[in-house]
């Protein structure tokens, strides 16, 4: 038999095979693996990738706070006059209420926090014979 | 995004095409099934285009038959190496024949004769390197040339692997009949 014989049997064979077909789990697979793979909501994608009006939205968002941020830079010296006033209310208050119960109030914390941590083990070593150590 | 029944419909229309490209390309139902996956995970993301295009069917046989020759040379040994180190002899088609003998990877489809099962049988036990010209040839439609510009391989080497692969479908159609 030569080639050409050859090619031409088996092609005729090759042709009259059916088609294997897909199983039948094939389709519910790839619907489902199309279902995980849709693509994330616009603010978790690339800022490049947003939808259009986002985008333009987004812009104009930005120059706003610009524009706010310039109008307070412009005011700045009225406003640090405002803070050092508050800052100097803040200390007074801080002077006469509460600076001096604060280190006792510190000192309180850190001993019932110290109680509390020794009271734990104590439970524990009793309740599972030390195995929390281990 | 693509309406998703509409895909769906695509999908069905397509699968077997898809699926047997993929299985006679590869050999492996289950690898088959992974790269036909792919293959329709691309057209969902471009579903808008593939769609309405009157060259789907081909674009999707593309799309398999690259992917295909990817997986084969990503997750296999290459087949100009195997190639090289089979000789062709009588010994190698000795072992081919013997191996048709092992666990059917055909489904039993009532479409199915026995000469048909054991036709397809011995195709997917073809060595990928015999295998994957064989079926670009008579399934794909593609020239000798077209066929040794996609693997990367001579004209030569790819009219000996076509002749080697025929030479083993007719001993595994002859063996038994």
């Amino acid at each position: 038999m030569d080639e050409f014989d050859l090619e031409r049997i088996v092609d005729r064979e090759l042709k009259r095979l059916p088609v294997p077909r897909a199983p039948r789990s094939f389709a519910p697979r790839v619907m489902a693996a199309v279902a995980a793979s849709r693509p994330a909501a616009w603010y978790a994608r690339p800022w490049l990738m947003w939808p259009v009006w986002m985008q333009a939205m987004s812009v104009i968002a930005l120059a706003g706070l610009a524009a706010g941020g310039w109008t307070l830079w412009n005011q700045a010296p009225g406003l640090a006059q405002r803070a050092n006033q508050m800052a100097a209310v803040s200390r007074a208050f801080w002077n006469v209420l509460f600076g001096p119960i604060a280190m006792v109030v510190l000192a309180l914390t850190i001993v019932v926090t110290l109680a509390c941590a020794a009271a734990w083990t104590a439970v524990s070593r009793v309740t599972f014979g030390g195995a929390s150590s281990q | 995004m693509p309406d998703a029944s509409a895909f769906e419909a695509f999908l069905r229309e397509y699968q077997d095409m898809v699926f047997a490209t993929a299985v006679r390309l590869l050999g492996s139902p289950a690898e088959a099934e992974d790269v036909a996956q792919t293959v329709f995970l691309r057209a969902f993301e471009r579903f808008a285009e593939v769609e309405p295009n009157p060259g789907r069917a081909g674009w999707l046989k593309t799309v398999t038959t690259n992917l295909c020759l990817n997986h084969l040379t990503r997750y296999r040994a290459r087949w100009q190496f195997f190639s090289e180190l089979d000789g062709g002899d009588g010994e190698t088609q000795r072992a081919f024949v013997e191996s048709l003998a092992a666990a059917d990877p055909v489904p039993a489809d009532p479409g199915w004769d026995d000469r048909a099962r054991r036709l397809e049988r011995a195709l997917r036990r073809l060595p990928d390197h015999q295998r994957v010209p064989l079926v670009l040839f008579h399934f794909e439609e593609r020239s000798y040339q077209e066929i040794a510009t996609l693997l990367g391989v001579t004209l030569g080497k790819v009219k000996t692997d076509i002749h080697r692969g025929r030479e083993s479908l007719k001993k595994a159609l002859t063996d038994r009949t």
